[in-house]
């Protein structure tokens, strides 16, 4: 088991390398001289040229993604040409914040998709059984931004219940910090959980027909209680296999919202900078990004192993 | 089969299928009826909208549904039907070139890599991770910031951030059919490998693919929304439903109406889109059965 | 109809069982009694109900399905049809229990086997939860023969062989003592050999605790060997009710006399084909008639002649064929070995595959479907039969015969061709030479393609309409119209898509056959007619057969020469007849004693 382990930390290491590679040269393309962004229009070509050696763009391009690449593995993501600032502190901060939104919008998702999804295959050919998978076919046609649109424009514009936008440390004004978190967990939560409540009952579908449930019937127990005891178990595999890139978009939804809600998090950063053309700054940010896909992939491979014994002794 | 003669790979519904009254041709119907909306939409407004939707009329700002403009108009002035007629031009374009740099792209990949298992497939496999890490909006915001945001590098890059779906679809159902005794006696009667790939995998993955690509379909159709309201998407003048709830967004004091009817005409496009996916899916189903 | 009117109640009482689904009427309104500790045995073919039949009593009929009538269980006990669900779990598990066909997907893959047994006791409340039940659960297992009961208790199923799954299943079902326990075709899907094991089992199982059996198969053997009373059904309908002495030696029923005859492979009219449903000159009664034939008393009848074995006409080969053991492991033998131009040649052939990781826990060690260097000569015209059991290399063998799989070491030359090593160029000649007929009706047909395309696939270099008129005669010559060529193969039934898939192997005019268990998948009526195709075509166009399978019957109908396979080797080989009445290998000894066949049964009934 170890060595499966193992084997996937290594995969997990290659693939952002690998990912990082791409990243880099994706960015390296990019059109307007870094050097010359830094500089402002004004600048002659001269001082363009000394910019360019003092940032060490005159480097060849594999030398440029060693140096890059080996500050960012220790941790440093190098200054922004555009502001002066250290780019790691920002996104360290601007990840705390997404982090906080994505975590709440993960456990209302399953906490919404488990039930939903268990029920809809259960009683699948049931009038409430129908009713919940319109409901969750409805959801996932709709863009988790323009559910945070319609959400402000009920409980901020209308009935004024909760802030339109912003964000509050949690630190300082608790309070204000929930407030400014509901509306975009729910936003984000909700969409994907939709989508999440169609795999779970998919997958719930798909386990009703399994022989072994027909057994554990066999053995006296009660339908809902087969379920329980045997089907769930098994059904949550496949979910699992999906969540991994269902939190990946969810990762990448939480960009969009934080537009809508005007919330300082990564996305928000990552728009801005791109707005800026701060390359430096963009690399870092995406490199964070696509990290955390990997990461949580990875999580989940070995939650896999876990959970499937035959998985174990194989390979 | 209808075969469309405009683009090469881009999937389409089967209109000409009869249906058999069955609840699972419920969502099939629903399904293309919603479709069948959008394309109207997109056909009618290249040669008439109400109003043409880049006029503005200034005396006319922000106004609720009325006789002459039937969903109001915007904070320039400008006919929101006319407007959500045009989007839907957009949406379905990406959707198309999207979905087909994606087949592309993927299916070929995908069956490859499962037509030779081994160190070919391992190899093809890690490739197909490495592009998985990049969630398809990701990669367009990086096209948009490196090429330039517009519509073009939209499709594109949503274009290669769905492709590896189509690969891991493909190589799964290649892997299926590979497994089944007539690819045994295509091998044992000297077919190679082109023959097998072309004769007998690709009809027999056809039906998960055209699953697929209606899935995709929705979703290039929402990434296209979320770009165009990040402002990376299509870029003004031409409408698209996006942009629209971006502007829409800023006058919900005033107007809140606004964000309806683009987040409608864009809930309609996906939303049928999945409906005949699951439609098709269904139908794909009960095929498998054979008499005994 | 009940044998006795026994002032006894019956274990089970079925009276006027109908089962309706939404568009037809599935099962005609049955009845049937099982007295206690009576071993009953239900046969039928698909699509007869003998399933059905079972999963009503249990009451775990699909949503989909509608049953009425009455069913009981002693013990004073309301009509099971119309119980509640509750009711019905309280019963199942405990006063009535099943096991059913699937062993591989049966248990639930993430949950130790031993638990699983305890779930039934601890549900049922027997036995108290945790150690108690977990303990018994052991010494369940242990009853069933597991070896190592404790810890396969806690192994997890994927460790286990099928047959030892089943035996796990046995276990549960009995952990409550039940007054009935059924068995939907719990055997079909193992081994000869461990087909054997598990019915000696569930006999003994059964006998010791007074259990009443409800056993259903399909197979006449079967029920031969573990039942004392069986009942034959027919679309929907128990045409027979008798004791298994009375039926098999003294059919009443048209299609009971038709199903033994045609299950019989050993006996063929006179043309020295065998007896299918159609041949059997019999016309299936009409509902009036098979109701007036069902409402005779069940008077002693005269036992009717036994039937005339005739045996399969020699077919002529100018040698004699030697009859072989293996007497040591790695003894050198090359078997049927022919001095002049053998058709096939084999020398050494070995197939090795590297498995990673450990093998199953209770199973054979890790190589299994190894073939450890085969020698062995087929002759131009000879029938060659290949049998063993799962892993003994048969499939292997099959593939390497027909260069889908390279060996590791060794040779193979068909007509002159090594295929050891040879590129696909060099095999071209070959792939029209050599054909194969899968086992699988369902899965050696492309659902997309049309039969025309399918039986046209193995011709290479001929215009679209020689093609055409070729597989139009090509498939006149198995029975099929021309028409069929436009239709995709879900429209036929198993037994014509076969058809389809020998036409397929004969359209290039192919010098061997291989038939890969070609008829293992296909109903006994169905088998029958197939069989009988396959040696008339194996005539008319001069081929050499191959016939690979697990079924000793068919390979002794079908082939003049038989080698058994068993663990890669080849451990005995020579006429068919001989190897079988007179088997010199302590494997073949134990194959053939699991194996009798309807003959025997029926003399040994009559004794």
């Amino acid at each position: 088991m170890l060595l499966t382990i193992a084997r996937r930390l290594g995969i997990f290491a290659a693939t952002l390398v690998a990912a990082s590679i791409i990243t880099f040269l994706l960015l390296s393309i990019l059109p307007g001289n870094a050097a010359r962004v830094a500089l402002g229009i004004e600048a002659t070509e001269a001082q363009v040229a000394a910019q360019e050696q003092l940032m060490g763009l005159d480097r060849p391009l594999y030398v440029q993604y060693f140096d890059w690449f080996s500050h960012l593995v220790i941790g440093d993501f190098g200054t922004s040409t555009v502001s002066g600032q250290e780019i790691g502190p920002q996104i360290g901060d601007a990840l705390a914040i997404t982090g906080v939104l994505v975590i709440s919008s993960v456990l209302l998702a399953l906490l919404f998709a488990i039930p939903m999804g268990i029920l809809s295959a259960v009683r699948q050919n049931k009038a409430d059984g129908v009713i919940i998978s319109g409901i969750s076919q409805v959801g996932i046609s709709i863009p988790g931004f323009l559910f945070g649109i319609l959400l402000v424009s009920l409980f901020a514009v209308k009935l004024k219940w909760l802030p339109a936008g912003g964000w509050d440390d949690p630190g300082e004004d608790f309070v204000g910090f929930l407030e400014h978190l509901i509306l975009p967990a729910i936003a984000l939560g909700s969409v994907q959980g939709a989508v999440l409540s169609r795999y779970v009952r998919s997958s719930v579908l798909e386990v009703m027909r399994e022989d072994f449930l027909r057994t554990a019937r066999a053995k006296g127990l009660t339908p809902n209680r087969a379920l329980m005891r045997h089907g769930l178990r098994n059904a949550a595999i496949p979910v699992m296999t999906v969540l991994g890139l269902q939190i990946a978009s969810l990762l990448i939804g939480a960009v969009v919202i934080e537009r809508v809600f005007a919330i300082p998090g990564l996305g928000s950063l990552l728009l801005d900078k791109v707005a800026l053309r701060d390359l430096p700054s963009i690399q870092g940010i995406v490199m964070v990004l696509v990290a955390l896909v990997l990461l949580l992939n990875l999580l989940i491979d070995i939650a896999y192993t876990i959970v499937d014994p035959r998985l174990r002794s194989a390979s | 089969m209808t075969t469309k003669t405009s683009t090469p790979v881009a999937p389409r519904p089967r209109k000409n299928e009869a249906p058999s009254g069955n609840r699972r041709n419920g969502n099939l119907i629903v399904g293309m009826i919603l479709i069948g909306l959008v394309v109207f939409a997109a056909v009618l407004s290249a040669f008439w909208t109400p109003f043409d939707p880049e006029g503005v009329f200034p005396q006319e700002l922000l106004l609720p549904p009325g006789s002459e403009h039937l969903l109001g108009t915007d904070n320039f002035g400008r006919d929101v039907l006319s407007s959500i007629l045009r989007g839907a031009q957009i949406s379905l374009i990406v959707g198309i070139v999207a979905v087909g740099i994606a087949a592309v792209l993927g299916v070929p990949f995908g069956i490859i890599a499962g037509m030779n298992p081994g160190r070919l497939d391992q190899f093809m496999m890690r490739g197909n991770d490495i592009l998985l890490a990049f969630p398809a909006l990701l990669l367009a915001i990086i096209f948009g910031a490196v090429f330039g945001a517009n519509t073009m590098t939209a499709m594109v890059a949503l274009g290669i951030g769905s492709a590896p779906s189509f690969a891991s679809v493909a190589r799964s159902g290649t892997q299926q059919v590979m497994s089944r005794e007539y690819v045994q006696a295509s091998k044992a009667s000297g077919k190679n490998g082109w023959f097998v790939g072309v004769k007998h995998v690709l009809p027999n993955i056809s039906g998960i693919l055209i699953v697929q690509a209606s899935v995709s379909f929705g979703i290039a159709v929402l990434a296209e929304a979320a770009l165009s309201y990040l402002g990376l998407g299509t870029t003004p003048p031409t409408p698209s439903w996006g942009r629209m709830l971006q502007d829409a967004q800023g006058y919900l004091y005033v107007q809140p109406l606004l964000v309806v009817w683009p987040g409608i005409a864009i809930a309609i496009a996906v939303l049928g889109f999945n409906l005949l996916g699951d439609g098709l899916r269904d139908r794909l189903d009960p095929r498998m059965q054979v008499k005994r | 109809m009940t044998t006795t009117d026994s002032p006894i109640e019956p274990t089970l009482s079925v009276r006027n069982l109908t089962v309706n689904s939404a568009y037809a009427e599935l099962l005609h309104g049955i009845s049937f009694d099982i007295a206690p500790g009576e071993r009953v045995g239900l046969i039928g073919e698909s699509g007869s109900g003998k399933s059905l039949t079972a999963t009503s009593v249990m009451g775990l009929l699909p949503e989909t399905l509608a049953a009425n009538g009455e069913i009981h269980l002693a013990g004073g006990h309301d009509d099971l049809v119309h119980a509640s669900e509750a009711k019905l779990s309280q019963l199942r598990g405990n006063t009535m229990a099943m096991v059913f066909q699937e062993p591989m997907t049966a248990l639930n893959p993430l949950m130790k086997v031993g638990a699983q047994v305890a779930e039934i006791m601890t549900q049922h409340r027997t036995v108290a939860a945790g150690q108690s039940a977990a303990a018994r659960a052991v010494e369940l297992l242990a009853q069933v023969k597991l070896p190592n009961p404790a810890e396969a208790a806690l192994a997890f199923p994927h460790q286990l062989s099928g047959g030892q799954r089943q035996r796990v299943m046995l276990a549960m079902a009995m952990a409550n003592d039940p007054q009935l326990l059924l068995c939907d075709e719990p055997t079909t899907a193992l081994d000869v050999t461990v087909q054997a094991e598990v019915l000696n089992l569930i006999e003994g199982l059964v006998t010791e605790r007074g259990t009443s059996l409800l056993f259903i198969t399909h197979d006449i053997g079967v029920v031969a060997e573990v039942c004392e009373r069986v009942l034959v059904m027919y679309k929907g309908d128990i045409v027979e009710d008798g004791t298994v002495e009375q039926v098999i030696t003294n059919p009443q029923h048209p299609y009971t006399k038709a199903l033994i005859a045609a299950s019989d492979l050993s006996v063929v009219d006179e043309r020295g084909r065998l007896h299918t449903i159609a041949t059997s000159a019999i016309t299936l009664p009409t509902a009036a008639e098979l109701a007036s034939a069902l409402a005779e008393p069940a008077a002693a009848k005269a036992p009717a002649e036994p039937a005339i074995a005739v045996p399969a006409p020699a077919r002529s080969l100018d040698f004699v064929i030697p009859h072989q053991r293996r007497n040591d492991p790695d003894e050198q033998i090359i078997f049927n070995e022919i001095e002049v131009e053998p058709l096939i040649r084999v020398r050494d052939l070995t197939r090795q595959y590297k498995r990673r990781g450990g093998g199953k826990l209770f199973g054979k060690p890790p190589v299994v479907h190894g073939l450890r260097g085969l020698d062995f000569d087929v002759a131009k015209g000879q029938r060659f039969g290949i049998v063993g059991e799962s892993g003994s290399g048969k499939s292997t063998l099959m593939r390497l015969m027909c260069a889908l799989d390279e060996p590791t070491g060794g040779s193979v030359t068909v007509a002159g061709q090594e295929l050891a090593g040879a590129s696909e160029r060099e095999l071209r000649d070959f792939r029209s030479q050599v054909q194969i007929v899968f086992q699988d009706p369902m899965g050696s047909l492309d659902p997309r393609m049309k039969v025309e395309q399918i039986v046209a696939e193995p011709l290479r270099g001929v215009s679209r309409d020689e093609a055409r008129e070729r597989v139009i005669a090509q498939l006149e010559s198995v029975g099929l119209d021309a028409d069929v060529m436009h239709r995709h193969p879900h429209q036929f039934s198993g037994g014509q898509r076969q058809r389809i898939s020998i036409a397929r192997a004969l359209i290039t005019r192919p010098r061997v056959l291989v038939a890969d268990e070609a008829v293992s998948a296909l109903d006994v009526s169905v088998r029958a007619q197939v069989l009988n195709l396959l040696s008339d075509l194996v005539d008319e166009y001069a081929l050499t057969l191959l016939f690979v399978s697990h079924d000793l019957g068919v390979i002794r109908h079908s082939c003049d020469t038989v080698a058994v396979l068993s663990d890669g080797r080849i451990v005995e080989c020579g006429p068919t007849d001989d190897v079988y009445d007179n088997p010199l290998h302590p494997y073949t000894q134990k194959l053939v004693s699991a194996t009798p066949s309807i003959a025997e049964l029926a003399a040994k009934a009559r004794a």
